[in-house]
């Protein structure tokens, strides 16, 4: 099990690597980033000085060396637009992103286990129709459009939920300043909610119909029929021994989602003005901001790795059939 | 029937006939089509969903058939006109109205169809072929090459495909290829996984081992004797990923990432629609809305039942979901 | 176990909900109020450096850091004024090229510095030294445009700041007016990192909160007698998608949204909550042929009829007539427009007789027919591509489009190309756009000469300058160009000069002339705030109305 661990982890550095070094080229092939930090009347000279002075004018290997060496140290650099380290400008805004990733993986696990469950049991009934044509529907609109709609119908017409904004919960919270974080946890709900919901429903549409499918199959199996004709309540059948057994599919996928969810926020984070990384990155391609590009994409995928490695470690712990090495 | 038994008398050969043709119906092996065809009419909503996407890829087709009109034609004096607009001889001009710039909204939809289907089709089949390819090579070679393919597969996972789409984009510019190109490589891990995983358990079988000892190369064994054994899960997960890059399409679009503005598409259609949104020009959304709705939970539709019927092991294994 | 979670959560809920109102107040995020003026913005400064202002790099942080910090002179409100500000007036050496500023006595900065000649001084040296690695509007385009050589404190009140010739006076004295002044003794204390993020201003606001990615809280500064301060807050609210900050609008979350999509307008003013303003705006918008031989669309394609033809001026002056500005302006920017005449705004100084070009397309074909380009079988005359970008009100990419579509209608093929911006500009830069280009660039109302700086004279290399990115190579504006500052101390024969410059560029295009982008700004119906035509927003001068 350690072992394991330990192997992830140093994959884990292999992935990092491949990752910055495939951003690395993107963002250089996409042409010489100097044209973004002079003025559009800068004469060749004045480029050619930026050039060196941004350190552009260097070789490509060892601009990326150096990146490496210095990130090994801890130094990510300066951003270019901010004009202060990027690790603190993107570590600014990881609370926000995260906020939104977990709050929409519990309301997409919260809401799509009863659903699921509810349809299985019920299957061939109007409910259970009813049901996964919503889930049908649920993921057949993209994040923003489902966004711009919460906003228009719950913020602009019955004016129940603010139209966008932010209150901070968990930044507090990593600070240590657990009073404050509790004071703001009313406000930082009301805003989180919209959001939320755009980014989790399709992961609902989907878990759900992914749950109702992983129980019926359950329900099919040797064990539950012998569990029946034991006499035991439908209950219990349930509880004791669908619920439980299908859970292992679906733990799997749930953790799945959490990286899934990630891709959502960069759209939804725009619409809401949700002061993440998404928006960041998103702004920081388009600017060109090297050093701050490639902080962002090596934080979010560790990010990833770590939840895809959760997720693994999850699934052993859940069917100890599977032995991880 | 054996031959001390007399046949019965009392039965009439017509009639005897007419069962043994019953019973050859019931268990005479059904064409792989007729067993389709008959699942799919008792599950019904597959047939609805069949005949949607039909008509969504006629449209695609035929596009400068049915459209009324050139889809990027600008009418500047007829600008968001509301559905069903007539024109000054009383002629029904607009059938779905006009967008900011006086193009027509239906020919924008109708052309829209064939964009959607294309980049849908295009992308899965690139990231389903490449990764079908790359998963079965790790699966079947093992060793140094499986460790590097699923390493590349490690490094594309932990790449948040939405910043993926943004660096490459950015880089290629908008087209439609290169949209198909960055929605293609987005999900090859996918494929390439599921394919290795299958493949490690044929790649045992013992058919495998008999074509194997009757000489033939490995490229033979990869791509005649496993491939097909393996392309089941493949087919049920692909149909599920159109639907998803047609909403991935959708989102690049609303960050204005994606087909030039000459291009016609429903996620580009409906991004542009937000400016007008509060302003009540609500044809704008509805209709590529509808479009992209309907394609969506066909295809949905047409995957759940394409894994009940072709692989019912992958009910609530949670794939292609 | 069940009932225990059960027990400890309720206990966790209860705990929260009794002791918050107990503790501290729990942060918000601002809305308006009789003190709080909330402006929405949609790019999130980067650095508040003062010496780092606008360009790609800082986004919006100019129009922030206008009320943090003072200028020298300011540009007003009103159209064309150039206000004092820190300094009450200024001289002029007899040649031109030394500007000495008298400010005023007794000012100081945010954290009670003293702030003199030295101070202001300091801001121009400090922002200019190539050391320091600025870029932006101070460091990229005043410096560039002003020839600044360096600036000096000549006693505790006066400074003066070098270039290396005379200039237009009010082309010059605008430039002056966007460096931020700041303290020197604050500023060297702090490293660039604490400086990007701290702001130890000279304006009529300090800033008192800011939280990225969120919004930007300032506070208004007491005693500040130069301008006024009609709330106590300014928030800036950073909201990426416009259609969100209208409903922020609509809500009355928001009191200032400036350059919303015009197609809200109408649920803007429905709402009852905000006005929905079009003005003329001062950002030139056009056409650019670019006139470019060895742009790599000649060199690589050198049969490429289109490209060869826009060479030729009375083709230039054909494609003028294809565009019909007017109705862009009333269909799509729902508004209506000035055609422009020359590259200079119609609300600036611009050519005081000339017509702009009539829409007229028979017109158009006669002249290209004349030319030597009839129609083909096909109906074309010939094929150009036309890069632009991706940008919002009067650069929209409906309005690109409708000039594409309006040139092909006279067979004219001409295809709209939407690039990366930086894609864009890199090509622009090195004169390789085209062989027409999309393109929009900052205006005044305060100086023609600010607006024909865009295309220099043989000093600069004319056709070669960067920045005349059509690289339009005329003999007689070149040399114009050169004579101009020569002739700075003679307004009249200056002015005659400008004149025939721009008759030149009326009749050898080498743009096809737009408009000046008109421009929109949501004004919350609670407050009365002048809308300006520039890109600025000055919140200082909002104040609540009477009634409210």
């Amino acid at each position: 099990m350690h072992t394991y661990i330990i192997r992830r982890l140093l994959l884990t550095v292999v992935v990092v690597l491949g990752v910055t070094l495939l951003t690395f080229l993107s963002i250089h092939l996409a042409g010489d980033p100097t044209f973004f930090y002079v003025s559009e009347r800068a004469s060749a000279e004045e480029r050619a000085e930026a050039r060196r002075r941004l350190g552009f004018d260097r070789p490509l290997h060892v601009q990326y060396f150096d990146f490496l060496f210095n990130l090994a140290r801890g130094d990510t650099g300066n951003s270019l637009t901010h004009r202060v380290p990027a690790f603190d400008v993107v570590m600014e805004r990881m609370p926000a992103t995260l906020e939104l990733t977990i709050g929409g993986f519990l309301l997409s696990t919260i809401v799509a286990f009863p659903i699921g469950v509810l349809a299985a049991t019920r299957r061939g009934t109007m409910a259970d129709g009813t049901l996964m044509l919503g889930a049908m529907l649920g993921q057949s609109m993209p994040g923003f459009w489902l966004g711009l709609m919460l906003i228009l119908f719950f913020g602009v017409t019955l004016r129940w939920m603010p139209v966008s904004g932010h209150v901070a919960f968990l930044k507090p919270l990593f600070e240590g300043r657990i009073d404050e974080a509790l004071t703001n946890l009313p406000g930082a709900i009301r805003y989180l909610l919209m959001p939320m919901v755009a980014v989790s429903v399709y992961s609902i549409s989907r878990n759900s119909r992914l749950i109702r499918s992983a129980v019926l199959e359950v329900l099919r199996q040797d064990y539950v029929v012998t569990a029946r004709a034991k006499g035991l309540t439908e209950r219990t059948v349930m509880m004791r021994h669908a619920i439980r057994n299908a859970l292992i599919p679906i733990v799997t996928v749930l953790a799945l989602q959490f990286a899934f969810l990630l891709n959502g926020v960069i759209v939804v984070e725009t619409v809401f003005s949700w002061p993440g990384v998404g928006r960041l990155v998103f702004d920081a391609v388009s600017q060109r901001d090297v050093p701050l590009v490639l902080t962002a994409v090596v934080l979010l995928s560790f990010l990833f790795v770590s939840a895809n490695l959760i997720a693994d470690l999850m699934y052993g712990f859940l069917d100890p059939r599977i032995r991880l090495e | 029937m054996s031959a001390t038994q007399e046949p019965n008398p009392a039965m009439s050969e017509s009639r005897i006939s007419a069962i043994d043709r019953q019973i050859d119906e019931m268990y005479a092996p059904q064409t792989f089509w007729q067993r389709a065809t008959s699942s799919m009419v008792r599950a019904r909503y597959p047939v609805v969903a069949i005949i949607f996407l039909t008509l969504i890829a006629l449209c695609a087709i035929l596009a400068p058939q049915l459209a009324p009109k050139d889809p990027n034609r600008i009418e500047i004096f007829d600008t968001l006109k509301p559905p069903l607009s007539y024109d000054r001889d009383g002629e029904l001009e607009y059938i779905l109205g006009t967008d900011s710039t006086g193009r027509d909204v239906l020919s924008r939809v109708v052309y829209g169809a064939r964009i959607s289907f294309f980049v849908g089709l295009a992308a899965v089949g690139l990231g389903g072929g490449v990764g079908t390819i790359l998963g079965l090579t790790a699966g079947y070679l093992g060793g140094r090459v499986d460790d590097l393919i699923m390493r590349l597969a490690d490094i594309q996972l932990a790449y948040p495909f939405i910043l993926f789409a943004i660096m490459i984009l950015t880089i290629l510019g908008e087209g439609v290829l290169n949209l198909v190109l960055v929605l293609g490589v987005g999900q090859w891990v996918t494929y390439a996984r599921i394919a290795r995983a299958e493949t490690l358990v044929q790649r045992e079988r013992e058919f495998v081992e008999a074509v194997r000892a009757l000489g033939a190369t490995e490229w033979r064994i990869m791509f005649r004797t496993i491939l097909p054994n393996i392309l089941t899960p493949l087919i049920v997960i692909a149909s599920f990923n159109v639907a998803g890059v047609i909403l991935s399409e959708a989102s690049l679009s609303f960050l204005g990432l994606g087909v030039p503005e000459s291009v016609p598409t429903w996620g580009a259609m409906l991004a542009n629609s937000r400016n007008q949104l509060l302003s009540g020009s609500w044809w704008l959304a509805v209709f590529p809305g509808l479009a992209i709705m309907f394609t969506v939970v066909s295809l949905n539709i047409l995957g759940d039942w394409l894994r009940d019927f072709l692989d019912p092991r992958l009910r609530g294994s949670g794939q292609g979901l | 176990m069940k009932l225990k979670l059960t027990l400890a959560l309720s206990l966790m809920l209860i705990l929260m909900l009794g002791l918050a109102p107990m503790m501290s107040s729990a942060q918000t995020v601002p809305v308006p109020d009789d003190d709080t003026l909330v402006i929405a913005i949609n790019g999130e400064p980067g650095s508040m450096d003062p010496a780092q202002v606008g360009g790609s790099t800082g986004g919006s942080n100019f129009r922030i850091m206008m009320h943090t910090f003072a200028t020298l002179y300011e540009l007003g409100q009103a159209s064309g004024a150039i206000d004092p500000y820190l300094a009450h007036s200024f001289t002029v050496s007899d040649d031109g090229t030394e500007w000495t500023f008298h400010m005023h006595e007794g000012l100081t900065c945010d954290d009670g510095e003293p702030l003199t000649a030295e101070d202001a001084a300091y801001s121009f040296n400090r922002m200019a030294d190539p050391a320091n690695g600025f870029t932006g509007n101070s460091a990229g385009f005043v410096v560039a445009s002003t020839g600044f050589v360096e600036a000096r404190a000549d006693s505790e009140l006066d400074v003066t700041i070098v270039a290396r010739k005379p200039q237009n006076r009010a082309m010059r004295l605008g430039l002056y007016s966007e460096v931020l002044v700041h303290c020197k003794d604050s500023y060297e204390a702090m490293s660039f990192e604490e400086a990007a993020r701290n702001v130890v201003g000279s304006g009529p606001y300090s800033l008192a909160e800011w939280v990225p990615g969120e919004y930007m809280s300032l506070k208004a500064v007491e005693g500040f007698g130069l301008r006024p301060q009609g709330f106590e807050n300014l928030v800036w609210r950073f909201i990426p998608e416009p259609s969100t900050a209208v409903a922020e609008v609509i809500t009355g979350n928001v009191d200032i949204y400036k350059e919303f999509p015009a197609s809200q307008a109408e649920a803007i003013r429905n709402s009852g909550m905000a006005e929905a303003r079009f003005f003329p705006g001062t950002t030139r918008t056009y056409i650019g042929f670019n006139l470019n031989p060895d742009a790599p669309f000649r060199v690589e394609n050198p049969d490429d009829v289109g490209a060869q033809a826009i060479m030729r001026t009375d083709v230039r002056v054909a494609l003028q007539y294809a565009i019909d500005t007017d109705a862009i302006c009333e269909n799509l920017l729902l508004t209506t427009c000035e055609r422009a005449t020359s590259l200079v705004n119609p609300s600036n100084a611009d050519h005081p007789t000339l017509e702009p070009y009539p829409y007229d397309p028979a017109k158009a074909e006669e002249l290209l027919d004349a030319a030597g380009y009839p129609r083909g079988d096909d109906g074309v005359r010939f094929s150009l591509e036309m890069p632009a970008r991706r940008l919002t009100g009067a650069m929209a990419p409906e309005v690109v489009l409708a000039t594409a579509q309006m040139l092909t209608d006279i067979g004219v093929q001409t295809e709209a190309i939407f690039q990366e911006s930086g894609d864009w500009v890199a090509a622009l830069i090195t004169h390789d756009l085209g062989p027409l280009y999309f393109g929009r660039t900052g205006g005044s109302e305060w100086s023609a000469q600010y607006d024909m700086a865009d295309i220099p004279g043989h000093e600069a290399g004319c056709g070669e300058a960067e920045t005349n990115y059509t690289n339009w190579n005329n003999d007689f504006w070149c040399t114009g160009w050169d004579t101009l500052p020569s002739l700075t101390g003679d307004p009249e024969a200056e002015r005659e000069l400008e004149i025939a410059m721009l008759e030149e560029f009326y009749n050898d295009p080498p743009w096809i002339m737009l408009f000046a982008g008109p421009r929109t700004e949501a004004v919350s119906n609670r407050i009365n705030y002048q809308s300006r035509a520039d890109y600025f927003i000055t919140g200082y001068s909002a104040t609540l109305k009477d009634d409210m």
